[in-house]
């Protein structure tokens, strides 16, 4: 016999489920560490108590999303925003360090700037440029901010 | 009452030094800039200059980020009345009054009616921060660890409750928040918790980083992923001064309007967002014609904008006197005082008078500049509204970047900063609120630390924090918010005010 598990508030689910996870996470990491007692907590004591209560939160979020009658659907989530703009920044945090700013900033607009770069490349350049210009300035002429420009 | 005027004094000399007053009046103009600007918020510029502030000192940082956030909540109304378009979520309701009356050939009435409630809001504000912060200050140096524990108990509950309609999730992001605060090595036992090997993480994660891509980073990709609305209505702004029947209408709505601020700003959470829409509600229960609200009450203005600024204001109490940070700006304000040294709690006061007398002096100088930016500016500020937002994100991500990394010149918080960034769109699309876990992240060391203290205080016996009659009292209000703030009839009108932010929030 199968029960249908009709999900109405989809979205609380997912984030009881999320939290679930990352409460169970928590606390095997957090027995890695000695607990002590009450009176004398030691470093795990407290982590494991907010994993155990971030458990039953989000265990009590997903049942109540399962039992509630609000609907709200996930829905679509645009995912390039979400992709380029991440891959930007890390694209900086990789770059700034080995090869300079300047190029650093460069890819960071590039790719955060994706949807325009086909069909305007010239606008995008223009704000790199821009900006460039202006965080060079700002920041290491003007500030006096020990980075480097370029490797 | 002489030690008030000496106090007084003293803020004003520390306000009133150039490097201040200049920083006072950048930090009103930005907010301005951010609160008129669509997609671009005061936490998320605060989150964005918060590397710049380590570079300058505690009373000017705090200074100028103060001068953002109310000078947002000062200038959201002005989008609101001229294009229907609340350039904060706290000025949606504005959009209700502000606009019919644009539309009537009115605008110029409504902005100045509005930015003299304001400045009046902001005034009484001041004083009532004045008067009320050094025993409330006092108070808490009575506070003994027990207090103290429910005490971030009680804040970051109210907080959640305040924040989301959805209370389970929002708690459990304030939790997840001091979780992640106990990354890094734990003071009493120098044991370093859940580095995963990652030397970088051996002094916790830095707050910044996750500042940034929580509120920063996630809010662009959430922009980015919405689509354009661009508002078609400009009127021009004709004749400034509104009429003495405007200003007989008005002044009541100021004074209640001040009234219901100053008190929901106070209260953890959302206080700012919900006393708008209390101060309407208010006024269209008071009013003699009812249906006049809608289309063109100068009430409907005046009411809900004073009470924006007031809340504005006093939401800087618990933060300055207690320590006790009351959102999500508050948070990031306390992290970047913490930062440079400064312990935030009630000793702030005695220890650095220079520094709360200085910022209090100048939100009162703040709130003068702004009646000057808001006004006879007002024009440029509706032309600046034509930049599309294509061409403000990069600068944002730009300046992001740069920032978080030099603040220890380090790749590795970049990166961190990008992971917060895909975990709060992530959440923001789940309907979790960031803010109780930038709180929880801030407050989780103290309430750890207390808790440890409380506890071995009372030799391992929990019942302390219920016997001593202050932390009762906390525990006791904490559990009060939960309830009344559940009521069917108010949840109602939380999720309308709570939808209202959400969709001035994706504009």
């Amino acid at each position: 016999m199968a029960v249908r598990l009709r999900i109405a508030d989809q979205k609380e689910f997912a984030a009881g489920a999320i939290f679930a996870a990352i409460g169970l996470a928590g606390s095997v990491l957090s027995t890695d560490y000695r607990l002590g007692s009450a009176t004398h907590m030691g470093p795990g004591y407290f982590p494991l108590c907010l994993s155990l209560l971030l458990a039953a939160l989000g265990i009590a979020a997903a049942a109540r999303a399962v039992t509630v009658r609000s609907a709200e659907p996930i829905g679509h989530w645009p995912v390039l925003p979400l992709l380029f703009v991440s891959a930007g920044v890390v694209a900086f945090g990789v770059l700034i360090d080995r090869k300079g700013m300047a190029l650093a900033t460069l890819v960071l607009i590039l790719l955060a700037c994706y949807a325009r770069l086909r069909r305007r490349p010239a606008e995008v350049a223009a704000i790199a440029a821009a900006l460039i210009a202006l965080t060079v300035g700002l920041f290491i002429y003007g500030l006096g901010m020990p980075f480097y420009l370029y490797r | 009452m002489s030690q008030l005027f000496d106090n007084l004094a003293m803020g004003f000399g520390v306000a009133l030094t150039l490097k201040n007053f200049l920083y006072c009046l950048l930090g009103a103009t930005l907010g301005t800039l951010v609160g008129v600007l669509p997609g671009l918020g005061p936490v998320t510029t605060i989150a964005m200059l918060l590397p710049i502030t380590f570079k300058i000192s505690p009373v000017a940082s705090l200074i100028m980020l103060s001068g953002i956030y109310y000078g947002a909540h000062h200038a959201g109304s002005t989008t609101a009345i001229m294009l229907n378009m609340p350039g904060e979520p706290t000025s949606v309701v504005i959009c209700l009054d502000g606009h019919p009356m644009a539309r009537q050939g009115r605008a110029g009435a409504a902005l100045c009616i509005s930015a003299l409630g304001s400045f009046f809001a902001g005034c009484v504000s001041v004083i009532i921060i004045a008067l009320f912060s050094p025993p409330l200050a006092d108070a808490a140096l009575l506070f003994g660890a027990p207090e103290y524990a429910s005490m971030i108990v009680m804040a970051l509950v109210t907080a959640s409750v305040l924040s989301s309609a959805s209370l389970l999730t929002t708690i459990a992001m304030a939790v997840l928040g001091v979780l992640i605060g106990t990354v890094g090595t734990d003071v009493n036992s120098g044991v370093v918790r859940f580095s995963f090997g990652a030397s970088a993480l051996a002094d916790g994660v830095n707050f910044v980083a996750v500042a940034v891509g929580l509120f920063a980073f996630a809010e662009v990709i959430l922009h980015l992923g919405a689509l354009d609305q661009r508002a078609r209505i400009a009127s021009r702004v004709r004749g400034l001064l509104p009429t003495r029947a405007d200003l007989r209408a008005a002044w009541k709505a100021i004074l209640r309007g001040t009234a219901v601020g100053a008190g929901f700003g106070i209260l953890p959470g959302t206080g700012p967002l919900i006393s708008s829409f209390a101060a309407y509600a208010l006024e269209k229960q008071l009013a003699a014609d009812p249906s006049r609200f809608g289309n063109g009450a100068i009430e409907g203005v005046a009411g809900p904008e004073s009470a924006n600024n007031a809340a504005a204001l006093t939401h800087f109490i618990p933060m300055l006197t207690l320590g006790i940070p009351a959102g999500a700006a508050m948070a990031l304000m306390l992290g970047a005082l913490m930062i440079q040294g400064i312990a935030p709690g009630p000793q702030v006061m005695t220890q650095h008078p220079d520094l709360f007398w200085g910022v209090v002096a100048s939100m009162w100088i703040g709130n003068m500049m702004l009646l000057v930016l808001n006004l006879p500016l007002v024009g440029v500020w509706v032309k600046l509204l034509a930049i599309p937002y294509r061409f403000l994100y990069p600068t944002i991500l730009v300046f992001c970047c740069i920032g978080v990394y030099s603040v220890s010149n380090s790749a590795f918080d970049v990166f961190l900063a990008a992971g917060f960034g895909v975990i709060g769109y992530v959440f923001k699309r789940l309907n979790c609120a960031p803010a109780p876990l930038i709180l929880g992240l801030v407050l989780g060391p103290v309430l750890e630390e207390n808790l440890r203290r409380s506890l071995l205080i009372s030799r391992g016996d929990p019942s302390v924090f219920l016997t001593r009659p202050i932390s009762l009292a906390m525990l006791v209000l904490a559990v009060l918010f939960v309830v009344v703030f559940s009521l069917p009839a108010l949840k109602r009108r939380r999720e309308t005010a709570l939808a209202a932010e959400a969709v001035a929030g994706s504009e």
